[in-house]
């Protein structure tokens, strides 16, 4: 915008180092990420995990409790929960919070594969993916 | 809501003692909820299956967080532990319960007796060059470094307990605890922070299934398991103010206790 001045030229080299500077600690920054422990990605996980789910199943109760209604006794089927919960009834938050709770150790197991991926640790992204695979086919089969 | 609140305070007392040992706490819920709250079977085991995944992972969170637990072998010993459990599942209808339960019973006693060697830890836990790691003793603020032993005999324990878990339909802490400890070289803390991560992904295979089948009573479930998410981060925090001889004995009555149940079990046929 403002008129090229002989400044600007001292300005180049300048901006050159700054450009410079932003891409070594970018790459730093990534160096860092990958020797960041998959202990990390566990532990958020798992906290993400528990708060949603509590806070699901807390919620479910203080409606439960608006409604001056006593806790259902059953689950809905899976299907049904999100539809319930657009409907505002106890039943679908607390069905919710239940099936997160039992999901955060099954996508613990999921997102520590990414975890060891991205460290390039590929025997434990595989062992983990093992870990998986068997809780699948479990899951599948029925039997538990 | 008297049983709600009832419910709350035993889900608390499970996820401590839970939490502070490792194991899942069904061997404590189950009994309190048909007993002291009268409920049927189904109901109790279906609650004890969430309650068991809420321990796990609220302490896991601590464990983790304060590199208690050794997350590359625990997802290295799943691999036997879910694998046995899933033969489990299968080979359930070959065996007679009755006969199971009672041979279980037997080898807590004598898991229970071999964990009598109190002084032996600190001789015993040294680094092996595999899966070498360490913590920081949260009591004593020393570094504990060690390291795993007996590997392949850890994971063919390992595939054991998974199948008995699945057979008896306990979280199987209970076992992963001793065979870390006595077997594979691991301080007993660390042992309790490595199988209390373990016994989530196992039991959350379960939980998926007794979903579906209708096990899982939400008006039950959710105010015992709120009581154990809340206990089990008031018993990993414990645990870091209790010495580690002091939790091998206190696992030792908890074995001494399970046995008895097994036993019972066997003598009387009530599954």
């Amino acid at each position: 915008m403002a008129e090229p001045s002989p400044d600007q030229i001292h300005v180049s080299p300048n901006l050159e180092e700054l450009v410079n500077g932003i891409e070594s600690s970018t790459r730093q920054a990534q160096l860092l990420r990958e020797q960041r422990d998959v202990n990390d990605v566990v532990h958020q996980m798992l906290i993400v995990g528990l708060v949603v789910s509590t806070a699901l199943m807390v919620f479910g109760l203080a409606l439960d409790i608006f409604y001056r209604r006593v806790p259902p006794t059953t689950v809905p089927q899976i299907g049904e929960v999100l539809p319930r919960m657009v409907e505002l009834r106890p039943s679908g938050f607390l069905a919710a919070g239940l099936l997160v709770l039992i999901a955060t150790p099954i996508l613990r197991v999921a997102g520590s594969i990414f975890a060891f991926l991205h460290e390039r640790d590929f025997l434990y992204a595989g062992i983990t993916a093992l870990v998986l695979l068997i809780v699948l086919a479990s899951l599948l089969l029925g039997k538990g | 809501m008297l049983t709600a609140i009832t419910l709350f305070l035993i889900g608390i007392g499970a996820g401590v003692l839970g939490a502070l040992l490792g194991i899942g706490g069904g061997v404590i819920l189950i009994p309190l909820l048909t007993g002291l709250v009268g409920l049927p079977i189904k109901t109790a085991i279906g609650t004890s299956i969430i309650s068991v995944i809420a321990t796990s992972s609220a302490a896991g969170a601590v464990y983790v967080g304060r590199g208690l637990t050794h997350t590359r072998l625990s997802m290295t010993m799943e691999i036997a532990t879910t694998l046995g459990a899933l033969v489990g599942g299968f080979t359930a209808v070959l065996i007679n319960p009755n006969l199971l339960s009672g041979l279980f019973g037997l080898v807590l006693l004598y898991v229970a007796y071999s964990l009598r060697g109190i002084k032996k830890e600190a001789e015993d836990v040294a680094p092996t060059g595999f899966l070498d790691t360490s913590y920081i003793d949260p009591l004593t603020g020393e570094p504990v470094k060690y390291g795993v032993r007996n590997f392949p005999l850890g994971m063919m324990a390992s595939f054991i307990a998974g199948s008995v878990s699945g057979l008896l339909g306990i979280g199987g802490g209970v076992i992963k605890v001793p065979i870390m400890s006595l077997l594979m070289g691991l301080p007993m803390r660390a042992a309790i922070a490595t199988s209390n991560f373990m016994i989530g992904i196992t039991a959350a295979t379960s939980a998926v299934i007794y979903y579906r089948h209708g096990y899982i009573d939400p008006g039950i479930a959710i105010p015992t398991a709120l009581g154990v998410l809340l206990g089990a981060q008031i018993g990993s925090r414990l645990g870091s103010r209790v010495h580690s001889h002091r939790l091998k004995q206190i696992f030792q009555i908890l074995l001494l206790i399970f046995a008895a149940q097994m036993l019972y079990r066997a003598l009387t046929g009530a599954n």
